[in-house]
């Protein structure tokens, strides 16, 4: 009633004709041919400026062809009419299809929403792929009255799909797309933005099932029950062959990695594909976990000739996989894509010691938005170092990321102690102190005196039962020195100015029951209702917390160690670094909602005690961290893969601190210490005051083989001074440039010129006459002047 | 039993490696696998790789067409690999009917076809140091030898010969060519052996043959079985042999798909050098799986290196390993590739192994039809310079890489052996002996313990030789004076004698010198009670944590973690339990008098003699070596030996039996425990499987 007493009533009205009258415009048109149906998409893509003019809502439309499939073959790009645009560029778009181009307007570049149709080979591809490269999208369907465990993989072509709507919106337009044999519709978004077209499938709308009419039931024999599983929206957005050689895919394996555009490649499989923020232990009981590094950035990219594209998974990072693969596997084009998922595959077990059991897909769709941005970048020798400096760009803009400042930018030794643990006892278990927070002190006292004049302190197996204890973190075991002890080497180490860090990744699991934990009513459980626990060398039972359950402990736990003064908490495992569903139904979360979780906790503990620092922290964790531990500094190792470059790297630096594994537990001492000078990151050790044999009593720790800190020390020290000499200053700026010189020997440039030259061969490198870098050696070139 | 056993290690170990992909707070390693080796104990521990990935090469062999145009063929099924002296590669590419010559770097020399004789199916390759090249042609049934150059020189068919029976297969798979010229073939399937020729081509004899494993189920049928059924059975055969290596030294290796010869070391004539060593190559080993099925091992070569150490790897499981030349663990690594996924140091089903002058390994794989390579790192080229050291006698040099060993990995026990060795070669017996103990060698312990013995010896024989006589003068006067003024020397303990379960105890003391009478007087006059059984037991347990604890490390070698008493008690009191309930079970229907309370006490009091030794046996053990072993051991039985006497005439006095009676008596009461105990283990199999079972149908019907 309100409705006609407001001014709404005359709006509504005037929409309502609006949106009529171009109903029937299109119905009008339907029964025109081609050549007008064009006509009519010139006439549509007049519209949204008139609309934008008159600020009113855009009304929605129906489509000309709605009925008939769309067409197979990569789309006509003549056909394509204009959109909309802004200063720098313009989207035009092929109605019929979804499919678009984004034109810049200054140097004509085109990027296109479907592979390049310049070196099209029909030979080159088979019938099936050709499809999945022309259509707007591929998907992946299960059909549970079938196979409950078998993907069918198909696209909009192959299952003869139609475009029911099309809709132009302010600065773009959305469509719907219908499956009728599978009865899936799928709502599309794409919007043009300052530098990047983002594209987006929306939840709502979202359609994946088909209700059978009685008749259909009596000539078909049973519903399939087709159900989504995931969905690969443009997925050769940018997509090259590689005839022209010119170009790479990179992807955001470890630390990145880029595979190079090539003509000729061994090998017709190579795909990559990857969960973004690695596996989902509700979803992976049985060992099917991936082999490679585990995804930390939700992006990737495409560089060819002189343009390049930055894909950024925005929304639904939580459910998406980055996926990538070369020419010559699959097809001629090389591309990379994220894929959105909607259901997970899981083992469920038949009997109680999960030996049986058989693999399916969850029943319920996991339903949220999900978008990614393309920005373009097109300048002459484009390279992956403005693709990381776009995205850095992003995260400052968007996830509210800073440039470090003031002290934040200083180079920190990363000294990490481990407490204590338990050691199997002859009758009982014991404590088993490795270094007492007084030892803790003579260290940083040795150290400081040895010239080590910065440095922040990270307690390790500080906890009440030591390293493998897990609940019930306060107080600090007595026997290194209980809550007192540790206040006063915090005190201590407050006026020399170290900050001192404990680690709090422990509250990831429980062993104990203590914190009022009790496995059947606060463990993690994966999808088939079981609580995922692990067996460790003495067959002692830990269990993954329930995320809810853990933020709850942390909660409690802060005010204890604000008590303590201590500067923060380094989170890994799983808060930050893990990211797991928890179908337990008293804490029950989704992995957005566990996520959100992480998020909190870090908010909180940084709100309380200052600061948060992760241990190989996930993106969404980089907003409350000032230093990330335990960075990947290298890649997975694929075979297809070309060059590893330090792509995160160069992204962070400049926002967050970060370091590599331990220095003292490296693979290789002396080139993870050259990789460290390459990848500017900073210095970091573990080290104990007790003798390593004491260390052998207990059986968790046989990772930490050498951390006897007198074995170290020197070393120590003289790594950091050479880090300071090398890094010391430009840890506030952003990495500008990294390049291989010449094979093994890598050059990066920091904002205001300084270089780094790091020579990984045996032999010296003459880099130019005044300059040689010795075989395994660096050189800083100062730069600015 | 055993085999159960070992299953649940494996299970321990498949669950470790799940958690290493979890637990540790750092990050992964770098290389994609983890390494592994065994500590003295036998413990599998972590460590940094001793090798990395350094690429891959034979990816793709580009060969010119006809039209002249390079195309590139991959590997296919390739199934040997050859270093020669200069770091030329040599593939087999069996299903291509080729050899592939490869530079060090891995570009394409040549591909070797012999198209005047063109090979068909070649299954090995061979170069000797002049550059003659040997390739086993599978295909064609022969082995080719031909000059640098590639052209034919000689062919090795079929011998003829009165040792070859009809059924003899002669399908070379590999070879090898001594200094000598003599050549060595491995036939596909021969379970005659290595097929040894001299430099001609003339047979010489067969070589290295496995021995029959026989089981037995077999050695109990060539018991009962006539001639004729024996001759209707499957022949027992030797294990073929699978492949061969041989290094500068001139051994040769033979790999069989045994369980027992795995590895063989032979010299010249034949012998195995690691006969009595019984090395189990692939013991408790931890590698990736995907399913929880046990998968068989399977070996398929061997390598050896510059420093002498050996290579191997397993097919089936993708575990390879190094060993030193005496067949003593250094490191193993499992990295397999799961499918679709193709890592650089993954492997999916390695069939050769070769390694080059620089010591990097290379791993032919035939089902990715590549070659991976790897690079020892800091770490790896240290422990085998350090090992070289050792095997060559030179400690002391070796000491200085044992430490850069230790401090890169502190917890890799094979360096505490090589430092131990040097330190007792410059004679520092106290750290050569806590060395030793660190390293789990109890002889090495027991040795440097005999030196600082004698050396304490030698400084204090004086002042020893001289409290001696005093402490004799000073007995020997007490006794006078105890004579003359008949004073007791420890006072009387009224208090505790008023107490009766004391009364009760002493008891055991009169059992010790009267065993019969003694029984009977607690069984008919009351002298015991539950209470100082108890008490007796108890003191029993004590005694026995005692021994474990306090023993030397000559007597006890056990790491300190595996000390765990729990396990030992439980295991002690559980045996105990069941025999007193079985024994008076038994004594029962038979007639036997004593009541469970009988039986109960004279099972307690029969174990005093362990109370009375047990303690000064951990004593003394702290003073001996393994020289003087005999005395402890003596001593040891004699304990256990009283301790069974009495338990036998406990059951003769209680129960009231003849000697006869109460041998049968026990031997029933042993079968009864038997029983028991596999009711026991019966009873709870049954419940969980029962449980199981539930589970299961509980889960299909939910679903």
């Amino acid at each position: 009633m309100r409705l006609f007493r407001s001014k709404k009533l005359l709006l509504s009205v005037t929409a309502c004709i609006i949106s009529v009258l171009t109903i029937v415009g299109f119905i009008f048109a339907a029964s025109g041919s081609d050549s007008q149906s064009k006509q009519q998409s010139a006439e549509q893509s007049s519209e949204p400026s008139t609309a934008q003019q008159a600020k009113v809502k855009p009304a929605s439309v129906k489509v000309a062809a709605a009925g008939t499939p769309v067409a197979s073959g990569l789309p006509d790009e003549r056909t394509f009419k204009p959109l909309v645009e802004n200063q720098r560029l313009q989207l035009k778009v092929d109605a019929s299809t979804g499919h678009f181009l984004v034109v810049n307007k200054q140097t004509g570049d085109v990027w296109r929403s479907f592979p390049n149709p310049k070196n099209w080979k029909e030979k080159s591809n088979t019938a099936a792929w050709k499809d999945h490269l022309a259509s707007p999208f591929m998907f992946r369907y299960v059909e549970f009255n079938i196979r409950k465990d078998l993907l069918k993989e198909s696209n909009l072509i192959a299952q003869k799909g139609t475009v029911s709507q099309f809709e132009v919106t302010e600065h773009g337009f959305k469509i719907q797309y219908e499956l009728p044999e599978l009865g899936f519709s799928i709502p599309v978004e794409v919007t043009l933005g300052d530098d990047f077209v983002e594209t987006k499938v929306l939840s709502e709308g979202l359609k994946d099932e088909r209700v059978y009419t009685a008749e259909e039931l009596k000539t078909k024999k049973k519903d399939p029950l087709a159900r989504l599983v995931s969905i690969r929206l443009f997925p050769f957005l940018g997509a090259q062959t590689s005839d022209e050689e010119d170009g790479f895919l990179l992807i955001p394996d470890g630390s990145g990695a880029l595979i190079d555009f090539k003509k000729y490649r061994a090998g017709t499989q190579n795909l990559y594909t990857e969960r973004v923020y690695g596996d989902d232990w509700a979803y992976s009981n049985r060992n099917i976990m991936s082999e490679r590094k585990a995804i930390k950035m939700p992006v990737f990219g495409i560089k060819s000739a002189n343009q390049a594209m930055v894909g950024v998974i925005r929304e639904g990072d939580d459910y998406a996989n980055v996926v990538a693969a070369p020419s010559g596997s699959f097809s001629q084009y090389n591309w990379a894509t994220a894929e959105f998922e909607y259901r997970f595959k899981f083992f469920q077990p038949t009997d109680t010691k999960k030996k049986n059991g058989y693999l399916m897909y969850s029943k319920e769709i996991t339903k949220s938005d999900r978008s990614v941005r393309y920005y373009f970048i097109d300048q002459p020798e484009v390279d992956y170092a403005q693709m990381a400096d776009r995205y850095r760009q992003y995260l400052i803009d968007e996830q509210g990321l800073k440039p470090l400042q003031g002290k934040n930018a200083d180079m920190k030794l990363q000294l990490h102690v481990l407490g204590a643990d338990t050691e199997i006892g002859f009758l009982w278990d014991s404590y088993l102190p490795l270094t007492t927070t007084a030892e803790a002190k003579e260290i940083v006292q040795e150290l400081g005196a040895l010239g080590v004049d910065d440095m922040s302190i990270t307690y390790l197996g500080w906890q009440n039962g030591g390293f493998s204890k897990f609940g019930g973190a306060f107080p600090v075991g007595s026997k290194i020195g209980g809550n007192e002890g540790m206040q006063q080497f915090i005190d201590f180490a407050h006026t020399s100015g170290f900050p001192v860090y404990l680690d709090a990744s422990s509250y990831t699991f429980n062993n104990t029951g203590k914190d009022g934990f009790r496995v059947k009513r606060d463990g993690l459980r994966d999808l088939g209702s079981s609580v995922i626990e692990f067996n460790s060398w003495d067959d002692q039972r830990t269990t993954f917390v329930s995320p809810k359950f853990m933020q709850k402990v942390i909660q409690d736990d802060l005010q204890d160690a604000k008590d303590l003064m201590v500067d923060g908490y380094m989170y890994g495992q799983g808060v930050g670094n893990q990211l797991n569903t928890d179908y337990n139904e008293n804490h029950k979360v989704s992995r957005e909602e566990s996520m959100h979780i992480q998020q909190e906790i870090m908010n909180q503990t940084k709100q309380s005690l200052g600061n948060v620092q992760v241990a190989d922290g996930n993106l969404y964790t980089l907003p409350y961290v000032n230093h990330m531990h335990n960075m990947f500094a290298s890649n997975s190792y694929d075979l297809f893969v070309d060059r590893a470059i330090p792509f995160a790297q160069m992204v962070l630096h400049g926002l967050v601190t970060y370091s590599f594994d331990y220095a003292n537990l490296s693979d290789d001492y002396e080139e993870s210490f050259l990789k460290g000078i390459e990848y500017g990151a900073v210095p970091s050790y573990i080290v104990t005051y007790a003798k390593p044999q004491e260390l052998l009593k207990s059986l968790h720790l046989d990772r930490f083989y050498s951390t006897y800190y007198k074995d170290w020390i020197q070393e120590i020290v003289s790594q950091y001074q050479r880090y300071t000499e090398a890094l010391g200053d430009v840890q506030g700026e952003f990495i500008v440039n990294h390049r291989e010189l010449a094979h093994g020997v890598f050059e990066t440039t920091y904002a205001h010129g300084k270089r780094i030259i790091v020579n990984y061969n045996e032999t010296p490198y003459n880099l130019d006459t005044q300059h040689v870098v010795k075989a395994r050696d660096f050189i800083v070139i100062k730069g600015g002047a | 039993m055993k085999n159960n056993h070992s299953r649940r290690k494996f299970a321990i170990w498949f669950v470790c490696l799940m958690t290493i992909t979890l637990f540790p707070t750092a990050a992964f390693a770098d290389v994609p696998y983890r390494t592994f080796t065994k500590d003295s104990y036998g413990r599998t521990i972590m460590t940094q790789p001793a090798y990395a990935p350094k690429g891959v090469i034979a990816r793709d062999i580009p060969t010119l067409n006809q039209q002249g145009e390079v195309s590139y063929t991959p590997l296919q099924r390739p199934q040997d690999l050859f270093i020669d002296r200069q770091d030329h590669i040599y593939i087999a590419d069996t299903d291509n009917n080729r050899i592939i010559h490869l530079d060090p770097s891995g570009e394409l020399i040549r591909i070797i076809t012999l198209p005047e004789s063109p090979l068909n199916q070649p299954q090995g390759v061979f170069v000797t140091e002049n550059g003659d090249l040997f390739i086993a042609d599978t295909g064609n049934k022969r082995v080719v030898h031909t000059d640098k150059g590639g052209r034919l020189v000689q062919e090795l068919k079929r011998p003829k010969s009165s040792f070859m029976n009809d059924q003899f297969v002669y399908e070379p798979t590999n070879m090898v060519v001594d200094k000598r010229g003599f050549i060595y073939v491995v036939s596909k399937g021969s379970y005659n052996g290595i097929i040894e020729f001299d430099p001609e081509g003339n047979f010489l004899k067969f070589f290295g043959t496995n021995k029959t494993e026989v089981n037995l189920m077999d050695k109990i049928r060539r018991q009962f079985y006539t001639k004729e059924q024996l001759s209707r059975q499957v022949r027992l055969l030797p294990v073929t042999i699978r492949n061969i290596e041989i290094d500068d030294q001139g051994f040769i290796y033979t790999v069989s798909g045994s369980k027992s010869e795995q590895v063989k070391k032979l010299n010249i004539r034949g012998e195995d050098l690691w006969k009595e060593k019984d090395i189990d190559f692939d013991k408790n080993k931890a590698y990736r799986r995907t399913s929880s099925e046990q998968i068989e091992p399977q070996l398929t070569d061997v390598s050896v290196d510059q420093n002498g150490n050996i290579l191997m790897i397993d097919k089936s499981r993708n575990i390879i390993s190094q060993y030193d030349e005496n067949g003593e663990l250094l490191f193993y690594w499992s990295g397999s590739s799961t499918t679709g996924n193709s890592l650089i140091g993954l492997t999916k089903a390695p069939t050769a192994v070769a390694t080059n002058s620089r010591n990097e390994v290379f791993i032919l794989d035939e089902a990715l039809n590549l070659v991976q390579v790897y690079k020892p790192t800091e770490f790896g080229s240290t422990v085998q310079a350090a090992y070289k050291f050792m095997q060559d006698g030179k400690y002391l040099e070796g000491e200085k890489y044992w430490t850069k060993v230790l401090k890169l990995n502190a917890h890799f026990s094979p360096a505490f052996q090589g430092i131990a060795q040097a330190a007792f070669y410059r004679e520092d017996y106290e750290l050569a002996r806590d060395m030793f103990k660190l390293a789990g060698d109890e002889g090495g312990f027991s040795d440097s313990f005999w030196q600082l013995r004698l050396v304490w010896f030698q400084k204090n024989f004086s002042i020893f030789a001289n409290v001696l006589i005093v402490l004799a003068v000073l007995i020997w006067i007490l006794g006078l004076l105890k004579r003359k003024y008949k004073f007791r020397i420890l006072p009387k303990t009224t208090l505790l004698d008023r107490q009766r379960w004391y009364q009760q105890f002493k008891h055991v003391f009169y059992i010790l010198k009267h065993p019969i009478d003694g029984f009977g007087d607690l069984r008919y006059r009351q002298k015991g009670s539950y209470i100082s059984a108890l008490i007796l037991l108890i003191l029993t347990l004590v005694m026995i944590l005692v021994k474990t604890f306090y023993s030397s490390f000559t007597f006890n070698p056990v790491p300190d973690y595996e000390k765990g008493a729990s396990s030992m008690l439980i295991i002690f009191m559980s045996v105990w339990l069941s025999w007193v309930v079985c024994n008076y079970l038994i004594g029962s229907i038979r007639q036997g008098e004593a009541r469970f309370k009988d039986v109960f006490m004279g099972s307690s009091y029969a174990l005093f003699p362990v109370v009375l030794f047990g303690l000064p046996l951990a004593l003394i053990s702290n003073g001996l070596t393994l020289s003087e072993a005999s005395i402890y051991h003596s001593i040891e039985w004699a304990m256990l030996l009283w301790s069974g006497l009495l338990f036998f005439w406990n059951i003769q006095a209680m129960q009231n039996y003849g000697v006869g009676e109460t041998v049968v008596n026990i031997l029933l009461t042993g079968v009864t425990m038997m029983i028991l105990w596999i009711m026991i283990f019966i009873l709870v199999g049954l419940s969980s499987e029962f449980s199981n079972f539930i589970y299961t149908i509980y889960q299909e019907v939910s679903m």
